[in-house]
């Protein structure tokens, strides 16, 4: 296993696309580039694996599905982690078990990290414009008004320049263990949490009435078109 | 009245409505700051009464995202009909609840995971990242956009009266349908996610059937199956890395 | 008792509410306890378009709901009940309505006057003198936005709008 093969440039493009993605969750536009499969995915293709990061961004997506942003409720926050786990997984070459493992954690956490600097930055935001003095200067309005989506930009960049590199190194050291025993019973371990995490999400959205047979139905499906192509 | 280059200023500047979300005043910096260019061009010449509006408008406010474009023409609307202070003030607060649960029910909690599951599958049956990924943005942002485009349109349209466009809507009953699919497409996504994650593990007919418990259980118990799930998920790595030391 | 929940929430029915709370408890009925709202037709009609289909509001105004709880309380599905502030609720309380009811802070944003408690409590002093009425007559009493996430208790509401001063 070679080092990091990561340069300053590279890191500094990641921290760039961090604030992009970012911005998007909640800023501006709010055009979704900021969900898991998209900002994993593209972390994915700088590091040269898009499908490696779509991956991992799948498994965030299902951690995401009770997560639905209502009013002032506290959700992770996806760009940057879905970002810095697409990288970390595609840094370390051939995505292993282990290493999707590792990916996918550390992006749950770093969008929990996330939620809490969002926290931050609405506090902020509330110093700039929180005031019915700015009624009297329109033009400061609009300016605080951009002065925080700069400032949540810088949010999100700074968030992925701090965690790409860790968690890339992290990847890498787990992601070169053997397979084996371990493997299996860590990641049985993880899968349950995802299918947990996934009717969580089926919960959310019920309604009324059952429809618990649609989900059922679901599961059969992508079991029947499991056996039919790898039966 | 507000001109065409108004309403276009108007218009992207509520791409950024929650550009300044704080825990206050909550989105009404942004609100705010889209309402001025038709602000502007109702009180052109006026700047006392365009600061008494604006204070009113850097009240508390709230919404979805993508609904409040309605807010934004609404109240410009009835400012713009010298509408009392008294009105305004209490329309704003009863546009608040339908702004915020109808686009949270059609739009958070429906159609995003609609999108995002379907594109999910697409990945899981055609393996090109890139595919699923456009098709997820395309077709989320058609939706979004166009539902931008409808609330900006009624609300200077309709003005006190968006209440009724809001209960007849034009995406009807689809919500109701869109659900049942994702709930199909969560379960198919589930299980597809992890084969694809881990094919060995998941092939064991023990495990498979744990997960399709834990999937249940995640169902019947939304705030245990919350809570278990972030034990999990960071048991999984820390078990990883003891085991294997 | 089939309405489970009493809300204290100046939003009334918006997300949180109809999205968060409806879908995870399964609520079928609205009872929004308002004078101003039971009287203006297109304020219902704003308010109603917030509910989802297949669940119904009610808007009654205050004398009104001492009458009708009962009979809505009768009712076979879920309901929730709320107001838009404290006072309406301290009134419900004073009646007798709530005292075996789980009473929920949910959503009191800033205005002048107001102190804050939590990022979506912020309380003046009447409103936490009404609190603390409410904290004997009711059931019990919490703050809470989402069903997801953590409560804060009435006695740690009140202790820390003491500890903000007036």
């Amino acid at each position: 296993m070679s080092g990091l093969d990561v340069n300053t440039g590279l890191w500094l493009l990641l921290a760039v696309c961090g604030s992009v993605v970012g911005l998007d969750a909640v800023s501006w536009p709010q055009v979704m580039i900021s969900r898991p499969i998209v900002a994993a995915t593209l972390g994915g293709a700088l590091l040269g694996d898009p499908a490696a990061g779509f991956l991992v961004g799948a498994v965030l997506e299902i951690f995401g599905l009770g997560h639905t942003p209502y009013g002032a409720a506290v959700y992770p926050e996806t760009g940057p982690a879905g970002l810095v786990a697409g990288a970390g997984l595609a840094s370390s070459g051939d995505p292993t078990v282990g290493a999707i493992l590792i990916a996918a954690s550390s992006g749950w956490v770093i969008g929990w990290i996330g939620a809490a600097s969002v926290r931050v930055q609405r506090r902020i935001n509330e110093r700039l414009v929180f005031s019915d003095a700015l009624a009297t200067v329109p033009r400061r309005l609009e300016r605080r008004h951009r002065l925080a989506m700069v400032l949540d930009a810088l949010r999100g960049g700074t968030l992925t320049a701090a965690f790409a590199i860790p968690v890339m190194v992290l990847v890498r050291s787990v992601g070169s263990l053997p397979a084996g025993e371990e493997v299996t019973t860590a990641s049985a371990v993880f899968m349950a949490g995802m299918a947990l995490a996934g009717g969580v999400g089926a919960g959310v959205m019920r309604r009324h009435g059952r429809v618990i047979a649609f989900l059922l139905a679901g599961v059969a499906v992508a079991l029947l078109l499991i056996l039919t192509t790898h039966g | 009245m507000p001109t065409r280059s108004d309403r276009i200023a108007s218009f992207l500047r509520c791409f950024a409505i929650q550009g300044s979300w704080n825990y206050r005043t909550l989105l009404a910096g942004g609100l705010a700051t889209a309402m001025l260019p038709l602000l502007r061009r109702v009180y052109a010449g006026d700047p006392a009464r365009l600061r008494i509006a604006l204070e009113r408008h850097l009240r508390p406010f709230n919404g979805h995202p993508y609904l409040c474009p309605m807010a934004v023409t609404a109240l410009a609307r009835l400012e713009y009909d010298e509408e009392s202070a008294e009105t305004i003030a209490r329309f704003r607060s009863a546009l608040r609840a339908p702004l915020g649960a109808v686009g949270d029910e059609l739009v958070w909690a429906t159609w995003r995971p609609f999108c995002l599951l379907l594109a999910i599958l697409l990945f899981a049956l055609d393996g090109r990242p890139w595919v699923a990924v456009t098709f997820f943005l395309l077709l989320f942002n058609v939706g979004h956009v166009s539902l931008r485009a409808w609330a900006f349109q009624r609300g200077w349209n309709d003005g006190l009266a968006v209440g009724q466009a809001l209960r007849n809507p034009p995406w009807g009953r689809a919500v109701g349908w869109l659900t049942q699919a994702n709930l199909a497409l969560l379960g198919a996504g589930v299980a597809l996610v992890a084969w694809m994650v881990d094919p060995v593990t998941v092939g064991h007919p023990e495990i498979a059937l744990a997960l399709a418990a834990s999937l249940l259980l995640g169902y019947a118990r939304p705030a245990l199956g919350e809570r278990v799930a972030a034990g999990l998920v960071l048991a999984a790595p820390a078990l990883l890395i003891l085991l294997a030391a | 008792m089939p309405i489970v929940l009493y809300r204290i929430d100046e939003r009334l029915l918006h997300g949180q509410v109809v999205v968060g709370w409806g879908r995870r408890l399964g609520i079928r009925f609205y009872v929004v306890i308002d004078d101003q709202i039971a009287e203006s037709t297109w304020e219902q009609e704003l308010y109603g378009s917030a509910v989802p289909e297949g669940a119904e509001a009610f808007f009654l105004a205050f004398a009104e709901a001492l009458d009708r709880l009962a009979e809505l309380d009768a009712r076979p599905d879920l309901g929730m009940a709320l107001t838009a502030g404290t006072s309406t609720m301290r009134r419900l309380g004073e009646a007798g309505l709530l005292a075996e009811k789980e009473v929920n802070v949910g959503g009191l944003h800033a205005a002048p006057g107001r102190e804050r408690v939590l990022d979506y409590v912020f309380l003046s002093r009447d409103e936490t003198e009404d609190l603390r009425v409410l904290a004997e007559l009711a059931g019990s009493l919490s703050a809470r936005d989402l069903p997801g996430s953590k409560g804060v208790s009435g006695r740690t509401l009140l202790r820390t709008r003491e500890r903000a001063g007036r």
